[in-house]
C-alpha cells in the first residue's frame, strides 16, 4: 500500500485573482454594451457591471475557466433583470399613469431607444446602416437582443446561452431565431446598399 | 470562442453576412468606447476584485431618503394627539392667587379676614383641650 504524498502545488489554491482579473478585463466591454442596452444609462450599466463581477467573484471564482462566461453573464443578466424589475415598481409608485410601461423579459422592450442622445463617435458610426442596427437592437424584446449577443457576438453556445440566461435551450433557438429575422427585416435596405 | 453550433446561421448562409457586419459594427462600438467609461470599467473590476461595492449612483438613495422622512413626519401628525384634546395646564396658579391684586383679600374685605382670623383661633382653642384630654 502505497501512501499518497501530499503535493503542495496540487493543494495550494490557485491564484484566482490574477485569473479572475484576466477574464473580467477580457468580457468587461462586452458586459458594459450589454448593461448599456438594457438600461441606456452609463452609470447603471457600470454598476450592473460592478455587482455582476462581485458576484461572479463571489460564488464562481472558483468554477472552471471554460464556466466562466456563462456564469458571469448569468450574474449580469440576473442584475439586469432586478434593474428593470426595480424601475418597474418605482415607476409605478412614482408615475402609476405610466404603469401599462410593463417590462418582461420576452415582452417588448417598452422603452423606445432616444437616438438622439446617441452620437456618433465616428465617420464609420455614421453610416445609415450602424444607425439602423443601433435602433434595431434597442426596439428587440430584452430576451432576444440577449440570446443575440450572447450568441452572435459573445460567442456563447446554445448550451452556455441557456445556462446564463437562464431559460432552456430551445427558447434560445426561438429567440435567436425571431431577433435575426427582425434584425434582416430592419437592416436588409441597409445592408443590401452597402 | 465561437463554438461549432454558433450562430444558427451557417458561414455561407443567407444570414452570415449580415451576421458577419452586425458583429463588426459591436466589435467597433466596443473598441471606441471612451477612455473614460474604459477608466471605470478598470475602476469597477478592481473595486469588485477588492470586494468593495462603491455605487455610481448614489444620488439614487435620496428619493427613498426624502419618501421615508415625509412618511415618518405624516405618520407623527396623524398618530400624535390632537392639540384640542390635550389638556390645557391651568393658567393660573395659587402662587398667583395669592400675588393677583383682585384677590387681595385683606385690602378689600378686612372684615371678612378679621371673622376668618376668629374662626381659626376659635378653631385652634377647640382643638386644644382635647389634645391635652388625648395625651
Amino acid at each position: 500500500m502505497t501512501i499518497p504524498t501530499l503535493s503542495i502545488e496540487s493543494n495550494a489554491p490557485e491564484q484566482p485573482s490574477v485569473s479572475l482579473d484576466e477574464f473580467l478585463a477580457g468580457v468587461q466591454q462586452r458586459a458594459y454594451m450589454l448593461a448599456r442596452y438594457a438600461t441606456r444609462g452609463d452609470d447603471e450599466a457600470l454598476d450592473l457591471v460592478q455587482d455582476a463581477m462581485a458576484a461572479f467573484i463571489k460564488h464562481y471564482r472558483g468554477k472552471p475557466a471554460e464556466q466562466r462566461a456563462a456564469l458571469f453573464f448569468r450574474c449580469l443578466n440576473n442584475r439586469i433583470i432586478d434593474f428593470h424589475r426595480q424601475r418597474k415598481r418605482r415607476s409605478r409608485w412614482h408615475w402609476p399613469w405610466n404603469s401599462q410601461d410593463d417590462w418582461s423579459a420576452d415582452g417588448p422592450d417598452a422603452l423606445v431607444i432616444d437616438s438622439t442622445n446617441r452620437q456618433p463617435a465616428s465617420s464609420a458610426e455614421q453610416d445609415q446602416f450602424g444607425q439602423a442596427l443601433e435602433l434595431a437592437l434597442q426596439q428587440l424584446p430584452v430576451r432576444q437582443r440577449q440570446v443575440f449577443l450572447l450568441r452572435a457576438w459573445q460567442g456563447l453556445s446554445v448550451k452556455e446561452s441557456a445556462q446564463a440566461l437562464n431559460i432552456s435551450s430551445g427558447s434560445i433557438k426561438t429567440h435567436y431565431f425571431r431577433a435575426l429575422n427582425t434584425l434582416r427585416e430592419q437592416l436588409e435596405p441597409h445592408h443590401e446598399n452597402a | 470562442m465561437k463554438t461549432p453550433e454558433t450562430p444558427t446561421s451557417t458561414d455561407t448562409g443567407p444570414d452570415a453576412a449580415l451576421e458577419r457586419r452586425i458583429i463588426t459594427h459591436l466589435d467597433f462600438r466596443q473598441e471606441t468606447l471612451t477612455a473614460e467609461t474604459q477608466l471605470k470599467l478598470d475602476r469597477a473590476r478592481r473595486q469588485a476584485l477588492a470586494g468593495n461595492r462603491g455605487s455610481n449612483r448614489t444620488w439614487q438613495a435620496w428619493p427613498w431618503l426624502a419618501t421615508a422622512s415625509a412618511a415618518c413626519l405624516a405618520l407623527f401628525l396623524l398618530v400624535s394627539p390632537n392639540q384640542s384634546d390635550v389638556l390645557n395646564p391651568p393658567e393660573t396658579t395659587d402662587l398667583d392667587l395669592l400675588t393677583m391684586s383682585e384677590f387681595d383679600l385683606l385690602d378689600q374685605d378686612p372684615d371678612f379676614m378679621a371673622w376668618l382670623a376668629e374662626q381659626d383661633a376659635d378653631l385652634l382653642d377647640a382643638e386644644r383641650p382635647e389634645q391635652e384630654g388625648s395625651s
